[in-house]
């Protein structure tokens, strides 16, 4: 697996996160760290495609529920 | 003050011209000032430019009250009350920053940029849900009024203030002077931001109508040749004039017409051009007939703007720059000044940065004309703390006889207001008669505002 190693710091008074191209052997993810919080997430091209598509309100949902899934893990779906 | 009897007179001295010096340095003043003109005028915020993007925000305070001035993701600007609705933690405490949401550092409330309040940690949990705390429709107390001209963004704490357009009256006459050389107005620099020990009155009247002081004060920016209006004889040939809700002064410009005279003063074709357009042929004889070209001014209550036109190389060609400042109280004794860098947007890049080089030569921390100014502000506040302060009537009737009629008579001029021609205090006075009318008039205390309760 190869890493770009130039990640990208992305911060204002309330978030800090490190952005990263990060190279599988078949294709690139994009990793987002949060070094405060210790979280981190892994988006394939699609799922970030797929925030393009997003109003503010799916963000204001997201951070609505801080430390939290917006959808409870597993498989039946929580809203 | 302890004796109503005692504003009546002081507000009544004011009036006629002779200021008690102690108004420069009185808690009880101060108090007032604070409940009955800074909670009823319409204040100064940010220029419109300083958030040019969605997300964009700059913290601002009308005195003791902290307001997020910020352009949400559909572009409308905001003043937020910079207090969270849960435990009145300051939800910003940077001074600019780009954020889609602010999050309290307290207990993580997070509220929209536009101010609605999106979450609350455990909101099931800690109230029950919606039960217990309406979380829909809550949102970050917005100034009770918000109104912008040229992009200056202006709050008041008054819900009933008349709309800004009118209490801005007819000085903007003048505002587009220094924030309409085209269609795209100003963009700023800063500000640079510093405490002085001085009343904040001091600096809005000096820059009101004070020529009187340039060639004494400000001697030595003559002699060192940084400057070559300001002698004796140049400035009293200026007028003053008041207008609407502030007042300004001018210097007499040589002989020649509109583009003559702008070129003067330092301004290229290219800009001349556009001003040319953007003004209204009353603004454009002032300069073109009448020869006068804006110099300093003050809105009431403390924002005040400087235009002037300094070498700023080796040869005599001088170059003008714009700064807006604002005196923001602290306390009686003592003034946070904001100095912003203003130029037009449309300005050549270079143009833009020796403008910059003669702003920074004459105003802001390090200029020369502050440093003069500042000088004089403290020692008068110091002073003004006393007992023999409180006996002591400061004479401010330049231009009045005794029997109030005007030494010289009113300009007839094409600009708006009224207008006199050399030394004098006439708008000195009407700032303070402002000042006056504001702290004999008791606020409306408004009801108090709860959120969540579902009632």
């Amino acid at each position: 697996m190869n890493t770009d190693l130039r990640p990208i710091l992305v911060g204002n008074e309330f978030a800090e996160v490190r952005v990263t191209r990060v190279d599988g052997r078949n294709g690139p993810r994009l990793r987002i760290e949060s070094p405060r919080s210790g979280t981190a997430v892994e988006l394939c091209p699609l799922e970030l495609e797929a925030l393009t598509w997003q109003a503010p309100e799916t963000f204001s949902a997201m951070i609505g529920k801080p430390r939290e899934s917006l959808v409870e893990p597993g498989d039946r779906e929580d809203p | 003050m302890d004796d109503p009897a005692d504003l009546t007179t002081v507000l009544a001295d004011v009036r006629r011209g002779m200021i008690p010096a102690h108004v420069y340095n009185d808690e009880e003043i101060f108090r007032l000032e604070a409940q009955r003109i800074f909670a009823r005028s319409w204040v100064f915020l940010a220029h419109e430019s300083e958030i040019p993007a969605p997300g964009d925000y700059v913290v601002r305070r009308i005195l003791d009250d902290s307001f997020i001035v910020v352009r949400d993701e559909h572009g409308a600007v905001h003043a937020l009350f910079n207090m969270c609705l849960h435990r009145g933690m300051q939800v910003c405490r940077a001074e600019l920053g780009n954020a889609s949401h602010f999050r309290c550092p307290y207990h993580g409330w997070s509220y929209r940029n536009d101010g609605r309040l999106v979450g609350l940690p455990f909101h099931r949990e800690a109230y029950g849900g919606d039960a217990g705390f309406r979380r829909s429709d809550q949102r970050l107390l917005p100034a009770p009024a918000l109104d912008t001209y040229n992009g200056l963004v202006f709050a008041s704490l008054d819900p009933d203030a008349p709309p800004l357009r009118e209490f801005l009256g007819d000085f903007v006459f003048y505002l587009d002077y220094y924030t309409r050389q085209s269609p795209s107005g100003i963009e700023l620099r800063g500000p640079q931001r510093w405490r002085i020990k001085a009343n904040w009155k001091i600096g809005a009247e000096n820059f009101a109508g004070d020529m009187y002081h340039t060639p004494h004060t400000h001697t030595s920016v003559v002699e060192i040749g940084l400057f070559r209006e300001p002698k004796a004889e140049k400035r009293k040939d200026g007028c003053t004039y008041w207008a609407g809700s502030g007042g300004g002064t001018t210097y007499k410009l040589p002989p020649g017409d509109l583009r003559e005279r702008l070129r003067y003063v330092g301004y290229p074709d290219v800009m001349i051009d556009k001003m040319l357009r953007e003004w209204s042929p009353a603004q454009r004889a002032v300069i073109g007939e009448d020869g006068f070209m804006v110099s300093a001014a003050s809105v009431f209550p403390n924002l005040s703007f400087v235009h002037n036109w300094p070498k700023v190389g080796e040869s005599d060609d001088v170059l003008p720059f714009i700064s807006l400042r604002q005196w923001q109280p602290v306390g009686p004794d003592e003034t946070e000044v904001l100095s912003w860098f203003a130029v037009d947007k449309e300005a050549p890049e270079e143009f833009k940065a020796l403008s910059y080089k003669a702003y920074l030569m004459c105003f802001g921390s390090s200029g020369m004309f502050e440093q003069d100014d500042v000088e004089n502000w403290v020692s008068l506040t110091s002073t003004a703390a006393g007992t023999m302060a409180r006996r002591l009537l400061l004479n401010s009737r330049m231009g009045l006889l005794a029997d109030d009629e005007p030494v010289v008579a009113p300009l007839e001029w094409s600009g708006a207001g009224t207008a006199y021609v050399g030394y004098g205090e006439y708008n000195q006075r009407a700032l303070l008669a402002r000042w006056a009318d504001c702290l004999e008039t008791p606020v409306r205390t408004p009801s108090a505002v709860g959120f969540g309760t579902g009632s």
